[in-house]
């Protein structure tokens, strides 16, 4: 991918969604979540970054929060999906597909396009 | 798991949750997190809230090894970011002292003035610029939680004029009852120097009261460094602290009123 590509603007949008998708299987906690998040290939999301964000999901109600004590360390906060978030996870899994296509068609018009401007004579 | 927002401590801990100043970490990055702490306090984020904000900072460098300045950034700038998600409190508090303190001031000023009036068995008078000058010092100190971020955080260009203007409307007060401006208010001294210092002494009953009821600490649902003993003691030093800058006033009024009875 070109490094102009703006990544970081394009994850901006969805990230909310790709948070919530880390926690489909458990409940799970903040670094967890940035190492699951750079595994998928998103980039390292900062904790500045992903902390308010799971706040802003907390008071919406799309996710539930107990601390626990940690393995060795102060102690965790675990965060996990409720029924809310879950419906909230799916509608914003078809809103993505159809975006996703919806910006694919688009850009192969402009690619087709270029194609039949560019005939060599 | 909790459907609703809440903080508990670590699961296991049966112990009160602790003072976040006496946790280790916090003490390792004492500057960053008072510039956290600050921002929150300043709009009246309850105590709690700040401390599960702060915990999770906690958690998460040591969990990566980094310092909150790394994961967080500028600890003002982060702290606003937090605002925007958990809301400001209520300020009610924070008003109402202000206002006793205002009160304070202005029963110190005229009180002591009287004391002096007393003892030369004259009347307390008071022309329109030393009413203007009382009037100004009573409003800088009750609009103070307006001004109070900026006079912080921006100490010489805001905080020292802000003093400054006080001090100056204070002893603008004293130096002109010295001129020949005409008397707008008169009074018989002595009642008011001895009921001024009764309502000192109420108002800082009531601000004890009202700073006991609306103590607020920043308290960590961490589990582990604080023991029942720092709590303890810290909520004795708190009580303390209410007590003494409760009733500084009445006493301040009782040597400023000896000094100018014997001056």
């Amino acid at each position: 991918m070109s490094d102009r590509v703006p990544t970081g603007e394009w994850l901006r949008g969805v990230l909310e969604t790709c948070v919530l998708q880390t926690m489909t299987d458990r409940p799970t906690y903040g670094y967890a979540i940035i190492t699951a998040l750079a595994a998928a290939g998103l980039g390292e999301i900062k904790g500045g970054t992903l902390y308010p964000l799971l706040a802003r999901l907390e008071k919406k109600g799309l996710v539930s929060v107990e601390w626990r004590a940690g393995d060795g360390g102060p102690g965790r906060k675990y965060f996990a999906l409720t029924a809310a978030g879950r419906e909230e996870l799916k509608a914003a899994r078809e809103q993505w597909g159809v975006f996703v296509t919806t910006v694919s068609t688009h850009l192969a018009v402009d690619v087709d396009r270029e194609a039949t401007q560019e005939v060599p004579r | 798991m909790n459907a609703t927002p809440a903080v508990q401590p670590a699961a296991g801990d049966h112990s009160v949750p602790g003072d976040v100043w006496s946790r280790d970490f916090v003490h390792r990055h004492r500057k960053w997190c008072e510039d956290f702490v600050l921002e929150l306090r300043l709009v009246d984020v309850p105590g709690r809230v700040i401390g599960d904000r702060l915990a999770e900072v906690e958690s998460h460098c040591v969990e990566t090894g980094q310092f909150p300045e790394e994961a967080f950034g500028d600890a003002a700038a982060y702290g606003k970011a937090v605002v925007a998600e958990a809301g400001r409190g209520s300020s009610v508090g924070v008003w109402s002292t202000a206002l006793l303190s205002a009160g304070q001031v202005l029963v110190l000023f005229v009180g002591s003035g009287a004391a002096a009036r007393w003892a030369h068995d004259k009347l307390l008078t008071y022309n329109a610029v030393q009413v203007v000058c009382l009037v100004g010092v009573v409003l800088l100190v009750a609009l103070l939680p307006k001004a109070l971020g900026a006079v912080i955080r921006r100490p010489l260009v805001v905080g020292v004029p802000y003093l400054s203007l006080g001090v100056a409307a204070g002893v603008g007060a004293a130096l002109v009852s010295g001129l020949a401006l005409p008397v707008i208010v008169s009074l018989s001294a002595a009642p008011v120097a001895v009921g001024l210092f009764v309502v000192s002494v109420l108002l800082s009953v009531v601000s004890y009261v009202n700073l006991r009821r609306s103590e607020d600490p920043v308290v960590s649902p961490l589990a582990g460094e604080p023991t029942g003993d720092s709590a303890l003691s810290g909520s004795r030093t708190d009580r303390r602290v209410s007590l003494y800058s409760s009733f500084v006033f009445p006493v301040i009024y009782v040597i400023l009123a000896m000094m100018n009875w014997v001056a």
